[in-house]
C-alpha cells in the first residue's frame, strides 16, 4: 500500500510539472487577447510552411520570398506585373553598353532601428552573400557581376575586385560581366537586398536569434518582425521607420504555416485566416464561382521530360524516343484539356508551347507566348502516322516505357490519363513508377526514366528563366538533349542589348526546342487561392508571391 | 534496486551509441542529399555547402566528428533551417508535443480506466456492451480520420473551438482528443480485461463477502492489482505521444516534434534526423526504465537484484 502511495505521489509531481507547462500556454494566451482589443488592421495569410531561414543571402523558395518582400526593400521592388520600380533607388544610369549601372539612393532611407540606409550597406551585403563562407544557394544570382563568380569559387580572395562598390553614401556602382537586361528586376530579390552592416559587424551569426530577439532582425522595408513562433506563425508590424509608410495600411501582417492543405480551407470557412493558397483539388468545385475564390496567375509550365541521351530504355530495349518522330506522336497524342478540365479543374491552359504566357514581348503590351504562338496541336490520326513511320505501326514492337513521377495524389492521375490515352491512341504500353521527392531528383539527374513529369516556375519575368535551363551545360538539363544552334542562339540572347533581337532570338530558340522537343508541354500552371472579400489591393505576382505592401482590409 | 537502475543507465549509454551509429549510416545510405533541389546549386556552391557542413569528408571522419559532437550534447546545425540548431529545435518543439501528450495521457488513463472499471462490474450489461463498441470504434478508426471529423464539427460547422494552430488552451482540445481516443479505448479494455481477472481472486471474494460495497472493493482492493498491465501501456505510451504525433500535428498545424521524424528523412537533414531519433530513443529508454520500477512498486513479487 504504502509503494502504491508513492506511485501516486510520482504521478502527482508529473502532474505539476507539466502544469506549469500549461501555465505557460495560458499566459502567451492573454497576451493576445490584450493586442486585439485595439483595432487593428491585421491580414492573416498562409505561408504553407515555414520558412527555411530570413536570412537573404541563404533564402531560396516562395515562403522565404514572401516574408522579407515585407520585411525589405532592394534598390528596385516588383509592381503587380513583375516590372521593377524605383525602391531605394530613385533613379540610375546605365553605362557601357549597358555593363555598368550607377544606383542613385533616396537619402531618407532608414533601417528599422533608425540607421540611415547607405550604398554601403548594399556592397556589404552583396559581397557577404557572394563569400564562400556563407555558402549562399543563390549566389549564382550575383554571378553577373564582374567578378562575382571568381569571388565564390575561390578563384580570387579579395572581395574588393568585385565589381560593386559605394562611390559615397548614396552612390552604388555596379559592373557587369555582359549586359544582363534584367538586372533591374534581379536587384528587386532578396540576394541582392541591402543589409544592416552596423548590426551585422555585432552579430556575425546574424539572423541567428532573431526568433528569440525580433528587434535584432533590422530591417528597411514595409514591415518589421514582431514574433517569429516556429511552424506556427510569423508576425510583421508596420514599420515606422519606412519611408514609403504612408502606403502602408495594414498595422500587422500575420503568416502562418499550415502545410495541411485541407487544414487551411476549414481554417478559412472558420474565418481564422483571411487568404490561402492550394486548394486541394477535390474542393475547387465546390469553391468556383464564389466570389473568395480567385485564379491568379503564376509563370510556369508542367511538362514531361524525355530521355533522348539514352540508348536504351529503362527496360534494357533500343530506345525509341531517340526518334524525334515518335516524341511528336507522343506530344500529338494527348488530350491535354482532359487533364486541365477535368483533373486539375483550376483554369489551367494546355500547353503547346514551353514559354507560359504573362511574359511581355518586344512589343510594349504584347505577350512573348501570343506572339509565338502554338508550336503543335493534338492530332491523334498525325501521330499514328508519325509512329507507324517511325517503324512502329500501332504501337507493334514499340518497348514499354516509365513514366517517373515524385509521390503526389494529382501527378499520379495525369500520370494515369497519359497513359491510357498513349495505350489508346497509340497503343503504347506505359508503366507509372513513383519515387519520393530526392530519390526522384537523383533519377532524374541521372537519366534513370524514360519519361518524367517535371514543372519549372520561373525566376523572373523573362522567357530566359525557362529557355536557358535546356542548354547543353546546364545543370537543369535532364534530357541528354543537346542543340548547337539552341546553345548559340541562347548565348546571343544573353548578350544582346537590342531588346527586340534578343526577344528575336529566344523565339527562335523557343522553335528548335519544340521541334526537336526534348521535353512535352502539358498544361501552363495556375494559382488558385481563396481570399476574403474584405481584403483589398494586395498584389499577386507571377512569380508565386503576393504584396500586402499596400492591401488593406475593408470589412 | 539501485544496482538495478546503474546498470540499466549503463546499458542506455549502450544501446544510444548503437542507435546513433546505425541511423547514422542509414541516413547517409538514402539516395540524394540534403542540398538537391529542383533547380540544382552548381557544383561550386554545392561544394561551398558540403565543405561548411563537413559533408566533403569522408564518412568515418563525419561519423567520428558527430560522435564528439554528440557526447558534448551538441547535435549540430540544420541543414534545412540554417539558422537553428538541433538542440534548439529539441529544445522549442519538445515542450509543445510533451504538453498536448500530457493532456491526451491523462484523458486516456482517467477516461479508460474508469470505462474499463466500469465494464467489468457490469460484465455484459448494456453499459459494458456500449462501452467496449465503441473501444473498438476508436481503436480501429486512426487519427487522421479522426481530426478532420472533429475540426468540421467543432470548427467550421459549430464555431465552437479553432480549427488549427497553436496558443490557447482552446487550441489544445481537438489535438488532445484525437490523441487520445485510441490509447483510451486500448486502456479501457487492457482494464476491463485485467479486472475482471482479479475481481474472481480469492481475496477479493472475501472482502466482498466481508459485506463492503462494490465501489470499495474495486478502488480499494482491485485497481491496484488490475493496473499492472495498463502499467506496462502506459510507459511507452508516454513515450510516444509526448514526443509528438506527425499525423495530429500535422493536421492541426501543432509546431511540436512530431513533424521532423518524417520531414527530416524528406529533406535528407541528417543530423536533425539523428538528434530526434536520439532523443526519442533515450526518452524512450528511460520510460521502459520507469515501467519497470513502477511494477516493482505494484507489485511486491517483482524483485530486480
Amino acid at each position: 500500500m504504502k509503494k502504491f502511495r508513492v506511485f501516486l505521489t510520482l504521478l502527482l509531481v508529473f502532474g505539476l510539472i507539466f502544469g506549469m507547462f500549461v501555465g505557460c500556454g495560458e499566459q502567451k494566451q492573454e497576451q493576445s487577447q490584450g493586442q486585439e482589443q485595439k483595432a487593428e488592421m491585421v491580414l492573416r495569410y498562409n505561408l504553407g510552411t515555414e520558412p527555411e531561414t530570413l536570412d537573404p543571402a541563404k533564402a531560396t523558395g516562395v515562403p522565404e520570398m514572401t516574408v522579407m518582400l515585407h520585411t525589405f526593400d532592394g534598390l528596385t521592388r516588383l509592381d503587380r506585373d513583375g516590372k521593377p520600380q524605383p525602391a531605394v533607388a530613385e533613379s540610375w544610369e546605365v553605362k557601357d553598353n549597358g555593363k555598368t549601372y550607377i544606383f542613385h539612393l533616396r537619402k531618407d532611407v532608414k533601417w528599422s532601428d533608425g540607421q540611415p540606409v547607405t550604398a554601403h550597406d548594399f556592397e556589404f551585403a552583396w559581397k557577404r552573400a557572394l563569400s564562400p563562407e556563407i555558402a549562399s544557394e543563390y549566389a549564382y544570382q550575383l554571378y553577373y557581376i564582374k567578378n562575382g563568380e571568381k569571388y565564390n569559387t575561390g578563384e580570387i580572395t579579395d572581395p574588393n575586385e568585385v565589381g560593386v562598390k559605394a562611390l559615397d553614401d548614396y552612390t552604388l556602382q555596379v559592373e557587369l560581366e555582359q549586359p544582363a537586361p534584367y538586372f533591374l528586376s534581379l536587384v528587386a530579390f532578396p540576394t541582392l537586398y541591402p543589409l544592416p552592416e552596423h548590426v551585422l559587424k555585432a552579430h556575425p551569426e546574424w539572423p541567428k536569434g532573431i526568433d528569440k530577439d525580433p528587434s535584432l532582425y533590422v530591417t528597411n522595408g514595409p514591415f518589421v518582425l514582431a514574433e517569429w513562433s516556429h511552424h506556427d506563425k510569423l508576425v510583421l508590424k508596420k514599420n515606422p521607420n519606412y519611408f514609403d509608410k504612408d502606403k502602408v495600411k495594414l498595422d500587422k501582417l500575420v503568416f502562418y504555416m499550415v502545410e495541411d492543405a485541407n487544414t487551411a480551407v476549414q481554417m478559412f470557412e472558420n474565418g481564422e485566416v483571411d487568404m490561402i493558397d492550394n486548394i486541394p483539388t477535390a474542393q475547387i468545385d465546390q469553391w468556383k464561382g464564389k466570389p473568395e475564390f480567385h485564379i491568379d496567375p503564376i509563370l510556369g509550365t508542367y511538362y514531361i521530360l524525355v530521355n533522348v541521351g539514352s540508348d536504351k530504355t529503362m527496360g534494357g530495349e533500343k530506345n525509341p524516343l531517340q526518334d524525334v518522330r515518335v516524341r511528336k506522336a507522343i506530344a500529338m497524342a494527348i488530350n491535354r484539356s482532359v487533364i486541365t478540365d477535368k483533373i486539375l479543374k483550376a483554369g489551367q491552359q494546355p500547353a503547346y508551347a514551353f514559354v507560359p504566357p504573362g511574359i511581355p514581348d518586344a512589343e510594349p503590351g504584347t505577350d512573348f507566348r501570343q506572339v509565338g504562338g502554338n508550336y503543335f496541336s493534338e492530332d491523334v490520326q498525325k501521330a499514328k502516322e508519325l509512329l507507324a513511320e517511325a517503324g512502329y505501326p500501332d504501337g507493334k514492337g514499340f518497348p514499354k516505357l516509365i513514366y517517373l513521377y515524385n509521390t503526389s495524389e494529382g501527378h499520379k492521375k495525369i500520370g494515369e490519363a497519359i497513359q491510357s490515352m498513349l495505350k489508346e491512341n497509340l497503343g503504347i504500353e506505359m508503366e507509372l513508377q513513383n519515387q519520393e521527392w530526392k530519390v526522384y531528383l537523383q533519377s532524374r539527374n541521372e537519366g534513370q526514366f524514360d519519361l518524367a513529369r517535371a514543372g519549372w516556375l520561373g525566376d523572373y519575368v523573362d522567357p530566359m528563366t525557362f529557355l536557358d535551363m535546356f542548354v547543353s551545360t546546364s545543370g537543369n538539363n535532364d534530357t541528354g538533349w543537346s542543340n548547337p544552334q539552341y546553345d548559340e542562339l541562347i548565348e546571343k540572347a544573353k548578350y544582346e542589348t537590342d531588346n527586340a533581337k534578343r526577344v528575336q532570338y529566344m523565339h527562335e530558340a523557343e522553335k528548335i526546342l519544340m521541334e526537336d522537343m526534348p521535353i512535352i508541354p502539358l498544361y501552363f500552371y495556375t494559382n488558385p487561392r481563396l481570399v476574403k472579400t474584405y481584403v483589398k489591393n494586395y498584389a499577386a505576382i507571377s512569380l508565386g508571391w503576393v504584396d500586402f505592401k499596400e492591401a488593406y482590409i475593408q470589412k | 534496486m539501485g544496482r538495478f537502475i546503474v546498470r540499466r543507465l549503463a546499458l542506455m549509454v549502450i544501446a544510444l551509441w548503437v542507435v546513433v551509429t546505425v541511423t547514422f549510416f542509414l541516413a547517409h545510405m538514402i539516395p540524394g542529399g540534403p542540398f538537391d533541389r529542383e533547380k540544382p546549386v552548381p557544383e561550386a556552391i554545392k561544394k561551398n555547402l558540403e565543405e561548411k557542413y563537413h559533408l566533403n569528408e569522408p564518412m568515418w571522419k563525419q561519423y567520428i566528428l558527430y560522435l564528439n559532437d554528440i557526447i558534448h550534447g551538441d547535435l549540430g546545425p540544420s541543414f534545412k533551417y540554417p539558422d537553428r540548431t538541433v538542440n534548439d529545435i529539441i529544445k522549442e518543439s519538445f515542450p509543445v508535443s510533451a504538453q498536448l501528450g500530457f493532456w491526451a495521457v491523462l484523458i486516456a488513463t482517467f477516461v479508460g480506466i474508469s470505462l474499463g472499471s466500469i465494464s467489468a462490474l457490469h460484465q455484459g450489461g448494456l453499459i459494458d456492451s456500449f462501452s467496449m463498441f465503441f473501444a473498438i470504434l476508436f481503436i480501429s478508426l486512426p487519427s487522421f480520420v479522426i481530426a478532420p471529423i472533429f475540426q468540421y464539427i467543432f470548427g467550421v460547422k459549430l464555431h465552437w473551438l479553432p480549427v488549427a494552430n497553436w496558443g490557447s488552451w482552446e487550441h489544445m482540445i481537438l489535438p488532445a482528443l484525437s490523441l487520445a481516443l485510441g490509447p483510451t479505448a486500448v486502456i479501457a479494455r487492457l482494464t476491463r480485461a485485467s479486472m475482471l481477472e482479479v475481481l474472481s481472486n480469492d481475496y477479493v471474494k472475501a472482502a466482498k463477502a466481508r459485506g463492503l460495497s462494490g465501489l470499495r472493493v474495486l478502488i480499494v482492493y482491485a485497481l491496484k492489482n488490475a493496473l499492472i498491465p495498463v502499467v506496462t501501456y502506459l510507459f511507452p505510451l508516454i513515450a510516444a505521444i509526448f514526443t509528438g504525433s506527425f499525423v495530429v500535428e500535422k493536421i492541426f498545424n501543432i509546431p511540436g516534434l512530431g513533424r521532423y521524424y518524417v520531414t527530416s528523412i524528406y529533406n535528407r537533414d541528417y543530423t536533425v534526423i539523428l538528434g530526434v531519433t536520439v532523443f526519442y530513443a533515450a526518452f524512450l529508454i528511460l520510460m521502459n526504465l520507469l515501467a519497470d520500477i513502477t511494477y516493482a512498486l505494484l507489485d511486491p513479487r517483482i524483485r530486480y537484484e
